[in-house]
């Protein structure tokens, strides 16, 4: 079928230019309550996703406008060329200031390895069944429900420059709700998501136990006591949240509509930074990340991209239309990113009094102001002589007010689309209780 | 005018008999849902304007079929004479194949009863205001362009301005062996954005619009630019609330934040048969205050989450979920009710036809009470008056709270002083805030241009909205 489209935006004299990115995706998918299974589903469905360009001129000037379309093999050819008319002429009303479409590169696209190739999707579910319910073995609580995708998606991506390249990913998640009641408790629950690329059954497997032992550490905690002045440590997801506002700064995008004014040279994270400077390095692979591509949607091979090196903003990056506009090289659209180490382990990080946050019902960062929180559903005190599980309350802070002496620690983890220090530890942090 | 049907699917109505005949010959259960929902988004900014198809876009088929002991489904997105046996093929693969190897791989199912359904035949057809073809794509983009040059140039901080425009027509048809259903409807949304930036601070507020619209919703965007700019520009001196308990005013928007989040999941009954919402040993007891009342459902109200049908083939209801202060009724899919003993409410709901069926919110309000928001303000010595929203996230296990509240209002003896306070967290324990509602204003504003998402995903069109309410909340 993506020859006949080819075909028909060829001879559209209104197309002066395409993008197609055909999937299609195949998915097992099961449904568990308690340890019953509630429901089995599957999935094929195949899309072709057309971007059409048309280059026109206004006033002396040129534009190259866009429009992107969805087809799919339930369109016969009739409806699919009316649908790529219209699109082209939708394109001819976008003004956009004329730039050019991402070249065929001489480079060769790195092929992304899985060993979820290795044998047929359903193959696997037994395994992730086992990871899932190893640890479920407890009379007050556990897996309250599970819920596993396994997905093979097959792709190929044709522009009109030239680019051909075809290659498969996989994505498995497993989305967990644990639960917890005790005698004269109320019962808890917490909601964990893993997203993964290769199978790692064990790593799995101590994802659930961790899960578990949170909900057991929750259902045990007490309110937070009136706090201030104590540091904040974060970990996990919540890092990887924090750390998206740097990126977003450096986007071309944000540049372009002045949200940032990061200028390259510039420090981002401020002057007088006496805790740890902030390294970011935007990545095509990171093991296990289920966003692994080595070519961006808009065809630029990409591999690795330092973005600050101790807080000094080394590169922007982000869509290739917008960079032209800027003059800046396109560097490409990243989704993983690595951040460095700190210069104190964990330990040390610790040692002070602290409000270790372990979960939120959802911690945020908003990349535009810097504004960040979110409600504490498990966090760890230490006041200095004991430790003791807390819940309730909030967070709330802005990175700009936080980022001089914020300190990460030297050990690092991955966790999908992020590798960075396993905790961040934070002053100048509002706490409500 | 009335929305009409999809062609393609009037197409293929008799393939889809034809599907169903062959798989209910063979298993005791077996329905299709056919969906084709075309949508197009359009959007003007200072990077320049787009046109693309809405993320609502789509058409394909998911099939439900008994497998002995519960449920099996199959996605799909191509179906013709030619290619039917294969997707025949492909369903008895999952029905029978994939369960055999998971029973023999000593997996315990839970089991459910066969769908009963009565024979039913209906249509529901939409009706908007002004067509969709009304306007050309040129008239539209100029349109919002317009709209989106006279807000970037009422002030010198304002460093973006956006217009936004989004249209969608959903069709779906709903057979199994006794239900032949179909409707068709189309709503719209459109709204602004305006970013200020001062020395480094970027401050934003948006405002949006919605409803079961044609490209009339555009005609709600005129002359609003100014209000969305002073808005943003104000929170350029906002201070940070000090962490405390307070009277609160929340604006309708804020309510019904409240009632979606604190509430509304907390009554997903699939979240009942999980035990995994608190509402469940509260039925029929004391939740709020006697000023508290409760709506959901497709016919609640006429906004994005009005249908006829639901994505399991039940009719869509208007469940009175709380009842001044008392909690009444859950909302729910087909299989949770099967489950519990229920009768479904019409709320089984699909992010796509890609996806599984639960137990969604459609339109979810406080209902109006009769106070005036005049005498509220005056009646709060120490407090806040909470205006919109960034974000909310649901607990429906332990009834807590978190709303990202975009502002606050300084009130001091009564009166509004002029002190702006933001963002704000609000946070604390569902029952404690409604218990706490000792004012309700009249009026009623829903609102429909977001999305709801169930945990981190399954994203459907939902309306929120209400009063203005009078309660206290944690602040952060």
């Amino acid at each position: 079928m993506i020859e006949n489209i080819k075909q028909i935006l060829e001879n559209n004299e209104n197309v002066h230019g395409y993008v197609i990115r055909n999937v299609i995706n195949e998915s097992k998918e099961l449904f568990f309550v308690k340890k019953d299974l509630d429901m089995n589903r599957a999935k094929k469905v195949e899309y072709f996703n057309v971007t059409i360009y048309h280059d026109f001129e206004d006033n002396g000037m040129k534009f190259k406008g866009d429009s992107t379309i969805k087809l799919a093999p339930n369109m016969n050819l009739d409806e699919i060329a009316e649908m790529i008319e219209q699109t082209a002429l939708s394109a001819s009303f976008v003004k956009n200031p004329y730039y050019t479409l991402v070249e065929k590169s001489n480079k060769a696209v790195k092929k992304l390895k899985s060993n979820f190739s290795e044998k047929e999707m359903a193959e696997f579910l037994p395994e992730l069944i086992d990871a899932l319910y190893k640890y479920d073995n407890h009379q007050a609580g556990g897996i309250n429900s599970g819920e596993i995708f396994i997905t093979r998606s097959t792709k190929r991506f044709v522009t009109s420059t030239g680019i051909d390249e075809r290659m498969t990913s996989y994505a498995a998640q497993m989305e967990i709700v644990t639960d917890w009641e005790e005698e004269g408790k109320e019962a808890v629950e917490m909601f964990t998501v893993l997203d993964f690329s290769d199978f790692d059954k064990g790593h799995i497997e101590q994802e659930v136990k961790t899960a578990i032992e949170n909900t057991i550490n929750r259902a045990n905690a007490v309110p937070i006591p009136k706090i201030s002045d104590v540091n904040v440590i974060l970990d996990g997801e919540n890092v990887k949240e924090f750390f998206s506002y740097y990126p977003s700064r450096a986007n071309v995008g944000s540049v372009y509509t002045r949200i940032s004014d990061a200028k390259i040279g510039d420090n981002l994270q401020g002057e007088d930074v006496v805790g740890d400077k902030v390294s970011i390095t935007l990545k095509a692979e990171i093991k296990g990340s289920v966003r692994n591509s080595y070519i961006d949607p808009e065809g630029v091979i990409i591999d690795e991209l330092e973005l600050l090196d101790e807080g000094v903003l080394k590169s922007y990056h982000g869509p290739n239309r917008i960079s032209q506009y800027l003059e800046v090289e396109s560097k490409g659209n990243y989704a993983n990113k690595e951040v460095k180490g700190g210069s104190k382990t964990v330990e040390e990080l610790m040692k002070e009094p602290y409000l270790h946050c372990i979960f939120f019902s959802d911690f945020q960062m908003n990349t535009m102001t810097g504004d960040f929180g979110g409600e504490i559903r498990l966090a760890k005190y230490f006041d200095g002589e004991k430790v003791t599980a807390v819940t309730g309350g909030s967070i709330t802070g802005n990175i700009k007010d936080v980022q001089k002496d914020m300190l990460f620690s030297v050990e690092t983890e991955t966790m999908n689309a992020f590798k960075g220090p396993k905790i961040i530890r934070l002053k100048n942090v509002r706490i409500a209780s | 005018m009335k929305v009409e049907m999809s062609k393609y699917l009037l197409n293929q109505k008799p393939l889809l008999e034809e599907l169903i005949n062959t798989l209910s010959s063979q298993f005791k259960y077996a329905s299709v849902l056919a969906v084709d929902s075309k949508g197009t988004s359009f959007g003007v900014g200072r990077t320049g304007c787009q046109i693309s198809d809405s993320m609502l876009t789509e058409r394909g088929y998911v099939v439900r079929v008994f497998n002995g002991i519960n449920y099996s489904e199959y996605s799909f997105n191509d179906l013709n004479d030619v290619i039917l046996p294969e997707v025949v093929a492909s369903i008895k693969e999952v029905v029978i194949n994939d369960v055999k190897k998971l029973k023999d791989g000593d997996v315990e199912f839970s089991s459910y009863p066969i769908i009963e359904e009565a024979i039913v035949e209906k249509s529901h057809f939409g009706e908007i205001g002004e067509a969709l073809e009304s306007m050309t794509t040129k008239e539209k983009i100029d349109y919002l362009t317009e709209i989106q040059q006279e807000g970037i140039k009422l002030h010198d901080l304002i460093i973006e301005f956006r217009a936004g425009y989004e249209e969608v027509h959903i069709s779906k048809i709903f057979y199994s062996t006794n239900k032949k259903l179909e409707q068709s409807y189309i709503f719209s949304t459109a709204n602004i954005v305006a970013v200020v930036n001062r020395e480094g601070n970027v401050k934003y507020s948006f405002e949006s619009f919605s409803g079961l619209k044609g490209v009339e919703v555009l005609n709600e965007l005129k002359g609003k630019q100014q209000g969305i700019v002073d808005k943003s520009l104000e929170l350029l001196d906002a201070e940070k609330v000090v962490p405390g308990e307070y009277e609160i005013i929340c604006n309708p928007a804020v309510a019904g934040l409240i009632a979606h989040e604190a509430f509304g999941h907390g009554v997903e009954m699939d979240m009942f048969v999980k035990n995994r919402a608190k509402g469940a040993e509260f039925i029929d007891k004391r939740v709020g205050s006697d000023k508290t009342t409760m709506h959901d459902g497709a016919l609640s109200a006429d906004e994005v989450g009005t249908y006829l049908f639901d994505d399991e083939g039940t009719f869509g209801t208007d469940t009175k979920v709380i009842e001044n202060g008392i909690l009444r009724a859950g909302i729910s899919d087909i299989l949770s009710a099967l489950k519990l003993g229920t009768t479904p409410t019409g709320n089984g709901r699909r992010e796509s036809f890609e996806r599984k069926a639960y137990a969604r919110m459609t339109n979810t309000f406080f209902a109006p009470g009769n106070d005036k928001l005049e005498e509220m303000i005056a009646s709060i010595e120490d407090g806040y008056l909470l205006e919109d929203y960034n974000s909310g996230m649901e607990d429906p296990k332990n009834w807590g709270i978190q709303c990202m509240i975009a502002k606050g209002r300084e009130i001091k003896n009564g009166k509004l002083t002029g002190k702006l306070v933001a963002p704000i967290l609000m946070t604390g324990y569902v029952p404690d805030l409604l218990n706490s509602i000792s004012m309700v204003s009249d009026g009623l504003e829903l609102s429909g241009s977001g999305f709801c998402g169930k945990g981190h995903k399954e994203w459907v069109k939902t309306s929120t909205g209400g009063t203005y309410i009078k309660c206290r909340g944690r602040l952060g």
